[in-house]
């Protein structure tokens, strides 16, 4: 019986880190999304913020607007686009990390991917927010790439596609 | 000498999009210069067809990259700041 892949949310900078570099772990999480060993889930708020933040990033990188553009559309051709997401979850110190989870819990989504301190600190069961989001979310995990990427491992130790 | 020609369909659909996505479809339909249903045609071919890998994408970006002795995690830092600057223009624009 083949394991269906895990549903999972990556952060934008997932995606910018793996355009710049693409040889680490954000870029091998590209991959293992655009070879189907995780199920990507985004959204037109995700895309758009991939879109938009090369104009904040390094200037000694110089991704261009082009570049940024053509990454979303990347994206949009191997992940499921999921719009109109509910407000369910409001981060407790930064709103805008709140549409990653409630993304994920709109799509049934296990795992959001992300090295936010933000974001991460959700996962961290000996602090009171990280407690209180485990007791309401206990099926939604956050992970950094390097997490994700060691589980997609322990699910295929041969290296095979699931 | 003989033109390869396209088969096309013609798909009826109704977009729903924002009042901000509509205005920046039109505008970027008017650089491009062609219609603004020529332009979501070359948009959707465009997301339906295989992407470059990133490696195509990126180009020059991961050679700079390489050549700045950036380590990755330093690049997540970076990115981190890059992304809360990004929101706090944004949230500077909508309450404007």
């Amino acid at each position: 019986m083949t394991v269906p892949p895990p549903r999972v949310v990556y952060d934008c900078n997932i995606f910018v880190q793996s355009l710049i570099n693409f040889n680490g772990p954000a870029g091998r999480c590209f991959q293992k999304a655009k070879d189907g060993r995780v199920l990507l889930i985004a959204s037109p708020y995700v895309l758009g913020e991939v879109r938009e933040i090369y104009q904040k990033t390094p200037a000694k990188y110089g991704i261009t607007g082009e570049q940024a553009d053509e990454l979303a559309r990347a994206i949009a051709s191997f992940a499921t686009i999921v719009a109109d997401v509910p407000d369910l979850f409001h981060h407790p110190y930064d709103a805008d990390d709140s549409h990653y989870v409630n993304l994920a819990l709109k799509a049934d989504a296990r795992i959001i991917v992300s090295r936010d301190r933000h974001l991460l600190m959700l996962a961290d069961g000996t602090r009171a927010e990280g407690k209180d989001f485990q007791s309401r979310f206990p099926t939604l995990r956050i992970l950094d790439p390097v997490q994700l990427l060691r589980e997609l491992e322990l699910l295929t130790p041969s290296g095979k596609s699931p | 000498m003989e033109m390869e020609q396209r088969i096309l369909s013609e798909i009826p659909v109704v977009l729903r999009l924002s009042k901000d996505a509509e205005a920046k479809l039109s505008e970027r339909a008017d650089a491009s210069g062609q219609p603004l249903a020529d332009y979501i045609s070359t948009l959707v071919e465009s997301v339906v067809g295989t992407p470059r890998t990133l490696a195509e994408i990126s180009g020059p970006v991961h050679h700079r990259f390489l050549a700045s002795g950036t380590t990755d995690e330093e690049l997540s830092g970076e990115l981190e700041k890059a992304k809360h600057d990004m929101r706090a223009e944004r949230r500077g624009r909508q309450a404007s």
